[in-house]
This record gives structure tokens, sequence and C-alpha cells, in this order.
């Protein structure tokens, strides 16, 4: 069978399966309900901010329960999967998630752009900040996919917001032994090997950083880690057996 | 030589310590029913995943001389977000059939798996366990296998659909389809059976054509006989001793020469007829 037929196939499962998850439905309009309560109560700018900063978390909540419970459940035991499919299936998921929350943060993107352009709003760094932020999406995928080989139930997403959770309120709660650092993150500028250190545990744990305060550089070691991700999940797939349920 | 759809030789397969397949050489002819025949935890299923490429074997091969395999696992499981129709109508795009080929044969096995398709447009996950291995039988039907593999055939099945499933079977063989069944239920696989193998602790140690092996042979039961082991080889390889009593399996044409042999050691034996479970006891 051609790959993108397997491909397509990998895209339709996902959107099944998406479409029927209640959650998700809530979290996809949780995005553009919080954009259009930020643009009423403030300014189209401060709701393009945050749209910008959040929507790699659309990839994000999509790769809920990646391989770990479809392994688990014994669905793969099914005579599509013969002769080592279900591992194909498995490695075009990502990319079928991936274009999924692509299509659904791309329409926003769309309207949003539309107004900036017809209101003469539009900036040329939404578009760079928009492509950072799918990197970022992308790169949330794989993580999480790496996590669903461990982790069930949705965990290896929830793991991923408490992490991201935890280092922000460490980060809050030691902000005067921290103030270089912060000054550092807002100037964009960091001068020594702590503040250098700092900021790539920052990226690498709560990338959208990277779109936030448009620390463009920054985007390399998405791109370091996403390859290592991708390198490392390709191995896990490879080796994955359906053993007994 | 047989025409033969598989063929293996020496599969092995560990999980950690536990050495589930060990020494896994068999062949399974073309159009024939061939049952395969172990104790729980023999290594039926694992030597199952293995053929079906869900598992790596750690050693050995095997040969398939097919690309159209039907599975019917023993407890099928399906992505409960899914309807019955949706199933097969990925099946159908992912081996690139036409639907209305799918529907087609969809309405041919539907009644003679004894599958309501009204079912259909529900979630599969909402069906009873018996109505899933039928709606399981039926996704592997629509693809016309040549080797249909089954894993407990007649498992969460009344009695009037196991009926249905023999039928079935023996029409598929008539068909040229060839059928591989892992079964428990001896009496019920004994019926439509031509060849069958044995797998005891992850090792092959028996395999014939049932009926070659009826017209050809009995089984000989000799009680509590003194007997050395070279008196009992000198009459059949396959013999075995259990808790005093010797069991052999005897070449019809033996039977004479045999009975006077018993009659010169002034021994009682019970010769009888062999049929797949008292074969399936005598190597388990």
């Amino acid at each position: 069978m051609p790959g993108c037929h397997r491909t397509r196939l990998a895209l339709w499962l996902a959107v099944k399966k998406n479409r029927a998850s209640r959650v998700n439905y809530l979290i996809l309009a949780a995005l553009p309900a919080l954009c259009f309560y930020l643009w009423s109560k403030e300014s189209f700018e401060t709701a393009m901010k945050f749209f910008l900063f959040l929507f790699p978390y659309v990839f994000l909540f999509l790769s809920q329960d990646m391989i770990r419970d479809e392994v688990r459940s014994g669905a793969l035991e099914n005579v599509i999967f013969l002769g080592g499919e279900h591992k194909v299936y498995l490695s075009k998921k990502s990319f079928a998630l991936n274009s999924l929350a692509l299509g659904y943060v791309g329409v926003l993107f769309a309207g949003l752009l539309l107004f900036a352009w017809s209101t003469h709003r539009l900036q040329s760094v939404y578009l760079c900040q928009f492509l950072v932020g799918i990197l970022v999406g992308i790169y949330y995928v794989h993580l999480a996919g790496l996590l669903s080989f461990y982790l069930g139930g949705g965990s290896n997403v929830l793991i991923l917001v408490l992490v991201q959770a935890l280092a922000f309120i460490g980060i809050m709660f030691s902000v005067s032994q921290r103030s270089g650092f912060i000054d550092a993150l807002e100037r964009g500028i960091f001068p020594d090997l702590i503040s250098r250190l700092e900021i790539l545990a920052m990226v690498a744990c709560l990338p959208n950083v990277v779109i936030w305060k448009k620390l463009w550089l920054y985007s390399v070691e998405i791109l370091i880690l996403l390859a290592f991700l991708i390198g490392l999940q390709k191995i896990k797939i490879g080796g994955l057996e359906l053993k007994k349920q | 030589m047989k025409n033969l759809i598989l063929r293996t030789d020496r599969l092995g397969k560990r999980y950690g310590r536990i050495q589930a397949v060990k020494e896994a050489s068999f062949t399974i002819p073309r159009g024939a029913i061939t049952v395969f025949l172990g104790e729980n935890g023999a290594g039926k299923t694992t030597t199952l995943k293995i053929l079906l490429g869900f598992l790596k074997p750690d050693r050995g091969r095997f040969q398939l001389e097919t690309g159209r395999i039907g599975y019917v696992p023993e407890q099928p499981v399906f992505f409960h977000w899914l309807k019955g129709e949706e199933v097969l109508r990925l099946t159908a795009q992912f081996f690139g059939l036409r639907w209305a080929d799918v529907d087609e044969s969809a309405k041919r096995y539907g009644p003679t798996l004894g599958f309501d398709t009204g079912l259909l447009p529900r979630r599969v996950e909402t069906y009873s366990s018996g109505n899933k291995k039928k709606f399981s039988y039926l996704q592997s039907l629509i693809l016309s296998p040549e080797l249909l593999i089954v894993d407990e055939p007649f498992s969460a099945l009344d009695s009037v659909s196991i009926k249905s499933i023999r039928d079935l079977f023996l029409k598929l063989r008539k068909e040229g389809v060839t059928l591989f069944l892992s079964s428990h239920m001896i009496a019920e696989v004994q019926k439509i059976c031509d060849e069958f193998i044995i797998i005891r602790k992850g090792t092959i140690v028996f395999q014939d054509d049932l009926r070659r092996l009826k017209e050809n042979y009995l089984l000989v039961s000799l009680g509590r006989a003194d007997l050395g082991s070279e008196e009992v080889s000198a009459w059949s390889p396959s013999w075995r001793k259990k808790e005093g009593v010797v069991e052999l399996l005897l070449f019809r044409n033996l039977r004479t020469p045999f009975l006077h042999f018993l009659e010169e050691k002034k021994l009682t034996a019970e010769l009888g007829e062999i049929d797949l479970e008292r074969i399936f006891l005598f190597f388990a």
C-alpha cells in the first residue's frame, strides 16, 4: 500500500478519534473563546499575542494516548495492521496529528490575519511567531508521543502541563534570587553561562517562551530537540511489539 | 510434496525469562483446515502473533506464500470510536477494495455468520462479545483471504453460531481458502480438521493429517506393563509412559504380530481408534 494512502488513513483515524472526544471539543473551543474575550476586553494585539502563545497547546492536547493505550487496548491486533503495519500506522500518527492541529490553528490564524490586514494592523512578526509556534506544536506532539510509550490515559499530556506549571511557579517564587535571569529574559540577552543554561532548560520545558519573547535563535534548540525526539520515537516504534493484552 | 502456504523453521520467542516459543517448525498445506492445538500457555497465540507480524521472533524464520491473509483474534477489539460500517470502510480503503464489493461481501457473509448487518451503523464497542467475534470474521472475509488465521474460532459464540461458523469453514475450504485455527475446543474442531499440529511448552511435538493417522494407526494402552523402553520402541517410535501406563501409536498393519507379542508376554492391552482428543492427550 502506498505511503500517502496510509498517511491519509492515519489522518482519518486521528480525525475520527478526536471527534469522538467531548473534552477535545471543549479544549479546541477554549482557544478562540479566550482570544475573543481578550479582544473584546483588551485589544486585538493582546488577543493575537495570547493566540500565538497558546496555539501550540492544541497540538499537545491532540496528542493524548498516542501509543500506550492503543497498544494495550488490543485494537491494533487487527487484520488491517498485519505484517508490521501497526508500526507504520503509529509512525504516521504524529504526522496526522500535526496536520490536524495545523489545519485547526491555521483557520483561526487566517481569520485573525484577515482582520489585521483589513484594519491595517498586520505585522510581519505575526507570521514569524506563527511559524515558530508550529515548530513548538510539532515538538509537543513528538514529546508527548515519546512519553505516551510509558504513560497512558492522557497522563503524557498532563505531566507536561504539570512540569510547565511547576517550573512557572518555581520561577515566580524565586523572583528575588532570579532577578538577573528575569531581566535577561526580558531583554532577550543572556550574558553568563548560568543564565544561558537556564534559558536552554526553559526552552526545552516551555518552548512557547521562544514565541512570547521572540527569541528566534532558540528555535534552533527546539529543532535539535525535535530531531532527537523523532529519532528516538522511530527507534521505539521500530521495536514495538503487540504483546499480551 | 504437499502444496504449502506456510512453512516455519525453528521459530523462537522469549518474553524476559519465559521462553514462550522454543522450536516451532511446521507447515500448513494449501486449501486445508489445519488445527493448532496446545494447552494454555503452550505458545499458540505467540506463534500466531509472530506469523501475523505483531511480534518479532528471536530466532527462526517463516515463509508465507500469500499476501491475502485474514485474521480473527480470540477477543476482537476495535477502535472504540468507530462504527461497524466505518471499520469496514477503513478496511476497504486500506486494501484498495471497492465499497460496492465490500457491501456485497457483507450481505453475503452477514447471514452466514448470523451477524445482523443492521448493527453496522452502531459503534462496534456496543456489540456483544459474540457479535464482535462475528464482525471480526466479516472484516476478514471481505478481503477474500487465501489464508484465514483464527485464534479460538468458537470463543464467545453460542451453539447455533458455532455450527454456522463450522459450516462456513467447510464452505471456505471448498472455495480453496486455507484455514489455520488455534483452538481449545477439540470436539468442535475435530469435526472439520484435515491437518493438526500439537505444540507443547513452545515446541511442536506432532503434526499429521488426521484422516491418514486414523486410517493407519491405533492407539494402544498397555496398562501397568513391565516393559523395557527398547521393547516398546520396537513396536512404535511414538510411545509414552505416564504413571506406569504405557501408551503407543501402533501402525495398523502390526496389529496381529502385536497381539501375538501380548500373548507371549501375558499382557492385556486396549486397542482403540484414534480421535483428535486422544491424540492430543497422548502428546500433551
